[in-house]
């Protein structure tokens, strides 16, 4: 046996302590090197995953994820300009079209730069009628005159020259920035639309040519991030949303944020979403989150409340004010999070104005909520421009649920919400002509538990929450595919909810102990549609329909709340600033 | 002569859904007998109303649709949209007949004008316009509806005098070019009115009280035949300039029809334009309906140009 005298093994000692201490400091310090390296690793597989799904057609995304991975280039060529042939989906076309093309500018012929210059002389997009198509439409169009810029009036589809598009292009987006960032998003907080907004900064943050326009993309991808990281809870985008489908709400992880949760603050599943080609843009992205997000996103150390304060989407007519805010309140715990908004007619048709979510023990997600489903001509008039009557039967042919008994999305007129923490008063107070006089209740599958007390509580258990229920009314139950459906008929109506961690208790029944000491006075709810509960937690809240609140006494003004209000972000007049253990991050639209 | 043509501004159509691969809306241009349509323009633009002077130059058209106001000065050949991203559907176009480079557009923020056959915009009102017209022999008089009611301006829309002397939206309106003090308002809710004092006081008329109006054609040739299309009482006639009425419904029962129009050459001969059944015809004066053209389309507006 070979020995080696301790003198030689020196050197190799203090190289093993010096590898030691490394490691050490680097995870103190968490260096952007490690985090950098996890995101491009989860944007391969998003690559990878959209590169491997078999489709028939092809599409733009599929082009940039095989460009991304450098594979099939002379198959994407083809496929570009076999798309190029007959363009049409309007924002929907010209956006994927433009990131495409520009994440792929070395890789294409002559033909196809061409054919792309050619179809925005030739294709002129529908703008759209929202937000988002808005956000879509006014990106592609500045990537292209920048693309193209000094062409005059007659290359142009709209015939406009370069200039006015530019200049047209670039007054929406400022102004989108601005009002996102004072008077809040119209289109806030949806699990399903928050990739129309980040992609189309991504791709400004790629290939803007002005310094100072990347930079505010930059700043507002921080924004919609930080916006999302609040209510993020390892993978399920949380809380009350202003627009969400009925797949996603039964199933959180088919939100198209999530792919974009996945890459950006890395804690959960790959979302296996054949639809999330948008995701292939934020996995070709340069834009790198701060860290500061990521750990907002995914520390759930501790229980925290979130305010924020959003607005309903422009009301053109039938109301007084164009963007009446939304007050959000999130509850966010480790295994769960219970979040609303103060409710109404906040969003049309798509409103999702409260929620319990919880993590199952698989990594997904699921939701607890109740809703009243209305719809209205007064609802589409609000927010639509069409003929009253008519614009109703568009838009069930458009949104086929609009004015079903049975929906699971919309909000109400006749709902308003009461929350504080870890409780939830929802009330419902349904005018006699309301089409459908009842509430319904989604009680998902997942749940471990359900049991029924005699004092009206009903008690359940979602992966680590447990969950109380106390409806005002009785009701019917039936099984669904994914739920069991409470029905409740009457006009006076509502429900109080409190959610725990389950291992604040020593079991189960010491839960439903606890619960069993809060106080739930109904006794004004059918002459003032008011509501007193005392919560097991020993405080006082009083709730009359619509909008008085009071807690322990003192009155609830929700009109004080900020856009953002939290332990870990908080804003004021355009400023976002963003704190957690020794950091700090300012993102400043103020100026 | 030039054969006068039917032009429709297509809203929508059975299929179609905001970034679908469906096309078919926007501006049409076909023939009387009905044997030819073309889509002029773009495929895809939702449009909602429509102005067309085809013997203005090489063929004026404007268009008011989703992506704002177009502007056509050589028969749809080439568009270009003279409104920015502030200003979102144009709902209602009014052009000076005898100054076409005058147009007034209501939308869902006011009412605009601009002097230069669109460009440079001023801002006149800022709340949803439900219904516009300018006086066919005073231009300097708008009739402005918003959803509270009736405004007049004298002064070509510097300023608008809330009358509200009808309390309800006005969807559509119409003069009597013969007598001019004569007009009509057709309502949301509250059927037919009619002025005769050039709308200092408004009278409403017995017949069909709540009915839905969405336009109102006077038969040129007989003004008092007046028609007025709605949501669910066919087309309305008045043989004796609007003082009573009948509904029409045959051949286009359960229909609700937002235009009409009158052919000026045979005014037998009726067009309108209905919510999702395209144009249906009457070749005897209103009395009885038949599909025409553009089936599964909603036809806002029509025109006999």
């Amino acid at each position: 046996m070979n020995c080696y005298p301790l003198s030689s093994l020196r050197p190799l000692w203090l190289l093993f302590v010096s590898f030691f201490l490394m490691l050490n400091i680097s995870k103190a310090d968490e260096p952007v090197s490690n985090m950098q390296t996890e995101l491009t690793i989860r944007q391969k597989n998003i690559l990878e995953y959209y590169y491997n799904i078999e489709r028939k057609r092809t599409s733009f995304y599929y082009i940039a994820s095989r460009i991304g991975l450098n594979r099939d280039v002379d198959q994407c060529r083809k496929d570009f300009l076999s798309l190029l042939e007959n363009p049409t989906g309007d924002m929907f076309f010209s956006l994927p079209m433009m990131g495409a093309y520009l994440h792929g500018y070395k890789f294409w012929t002559p033909e196809i730069h061409d054919k792309v210059r050619n179809t925005w002389k030739t294709y002129l997009p529908y703008r759209g009628d929202t937000e988002n198509h808005w956000v879509m439409w006014h990106t592609a169009l500045l990537l292209a005159v920048q693309t193209w810029p000094n062409l005059s009036i007659n290359d142009w589809a709209n015939g406009r020259n370069s200039q006015e598009n530019y200049d047209d292009a670039i007054g929406f987006l400022n102004s989108w920035f601005h009002t996102t960032t004072t008077v809040g998003q119209g289109e806030f907080d949806s699990p399903h639309y928050f990739q129309n907004f980040v992609v189309p900064l991504m791709l400004l943050y790629d290939f803007a040519n002005d310094s100072s326009l990347k930079h505010r993309a930059e700043k507002a991808l921080h924004w919609l991030f930080t916006d999302y990281a609040v209510d993020y809870l390892k993978g399920a985008y949380t809380g009350g949303h202003s627009r969400i489908y009925e797949r996603t709400i039964k199933d959180p992880f088919r939100g198209n944020a999530m792919p974009f949760g996945y890459m950006f603050f890395g804690d959960c599943l790959l979302p296996q979403n054949p639809g999330m080609g948008w995701a292939v843009f934020g996995a070709l992205t340069k834009y790198k989150l701060p860290k500061i997000i990521q750990r907002i996103a995914t520390d759930r150390s501790k229980p925290y409340v979130a305010y924020e304060k959003k607005r309903v989407r422009n009301i053109i007519r039938l109301g007084e004010q164009l963007n009446p805010p939304v007050y959000k309140t999130n509850y966010m715990s480790a295994n769960f999070s219970l979040g609303s908004v103060d409710g109404g007619l906040q969003q049309p048709i798509q409103l999702h104005t409260w929620s319990v979510t919880y993590i199952l023990p698989n990594g997904k997600s699921d939701n607890l909520f109740s809703l009243h489903p209305y719809y209205s001509v007064y609802e589409l008039g609000m927010f639509f421009p069409e003929e009253l009557k008519i614009a109703f039967s568009e838009i069930v042919k458009q949104k086929g649920t609009y004015n079903k008994e049975d929906k699971w999305t919309g909000g109400s007129e006749f709902e308003r919400t009461f929350q504080h923490k870890n409780v939830l008063i929802v009330l419902y107070d349904l005018a006699k002509e309301t089409p459908y006089k009842h509430i319904d209740y989604y009680f998902p599958k997942t749940l471990k538990k359900r049991e029924e007390d005699q004092n009206g509580w009903i008690f359940v258990q979602g992966g680590k929450a447990y969950i109380a229920v106390r409806p005002f009314k009785p009701g019917d139950w039936s099984e669904e595919e994914t739920c069991y459906r409470l029905r409740s008929h009457y006009l006076k109506n509502g429900l109080v909810v409190e959610v725990f961690e389950s291992a604040e208790f020593e079991n189960w029944q010491a839960f439903k102990t606890k619960i069993l000491t809060s106080g739930l006075n109904l006794s004004h709810l059918e002459a003032n549609s008011e509501v007193t509960y005392k919560t097991s937690s020993n405080d006082l809240m009083k709730f009359r329909f619509p909008d008085f609140r009071e807690l322990n006494g003192e009155h609830v003004d929700l009109t004080q709340m900020p856009l953002f209000e939290s332990p870990f972000v908080n804003s004021k007049n355009g400023v976002l600033v963003l704190s957690h253990e020794d950091g700090e991050l300012v993102i400043d639209f103020s100026k | 002569m030039r054969e006068r043509k039917i032009y429709a501004g297509v809203l929508t159509n059975r299929n179609y859904v905001v970034g679908s691969k469906n096309q078919g809306v926007g501006l049409f241009v076909g023939n009387k007998s009905g044997d030819f349509w073309d889509n002029v323009g773009f495929t895809n633009m939702r449009t909602f109303a429509i102005e067309i002077f085809p013997r203005f130059e090489g063929g004026l058209f404007y268009t008011g649709n989703g992506n704002g106001l177009f502007i056509s000065r050589n028969g749809g050949a080439s568009w270009r949209v003279t409104t920015g991203w502030e200003i979102t559907e144009i709902l209602h176009i009014s052009v000076l007949p005898n100054k076409p480079n005058v147009i007034y557009i209501g939308t869902a923020y006011g009412l605009y004008k601009s002097e230069q056959f669109g460009e440079n915009w001023q801002r006149l009102t800022k709340r949803f316009v439900n219904g516009l017209f300018v006086d066919c022999v005073d231009p300097n008089r708008i009739y402005l509806s918003e959803e509270d009611g009736l405004l007049t301006s004298q002064n070509s829309g510097r300023f608008f005098q809330k009358d509200f002397l009808i309390n309800d939206g006005v969807n559509a309106f119409a003069q009597n070019q013969d007598y001019p003090d004569q007009i009509y308002a057709g309502t949301e809710d509250n059927g037919i009115y009619i002025s005769h004092n050039r709308g200092k006081s408004w009278r409403q008329i017995n017949d069909f009280k709540t009915a839905t109006i969405y336009s109102l054609a006077i038969d040129l040739q007989n003004p008092n035949k007046i028609y007025a299309s709605t949501f669910s009482d066919g087309i309305l006639i008045s043989n004796n300039f609007g003082k009573t009425w009948t509904s029409s419904k045959n051949g286009i029962e359960n229909i609700a029809i937002y235009s009409v129009v009158i052919d000026p050459d045979h005014s037998n001969y009726l067009f309108a334009g209905t919510a999702n059944h395209g144009i249906y015809r009457s070749t005897d004066h209103g009395k009885n309906w038949s599909p025409f053209a553009l089936d599964g389309t909603h036809v806002l507006e029509l025109e006999i140009k």
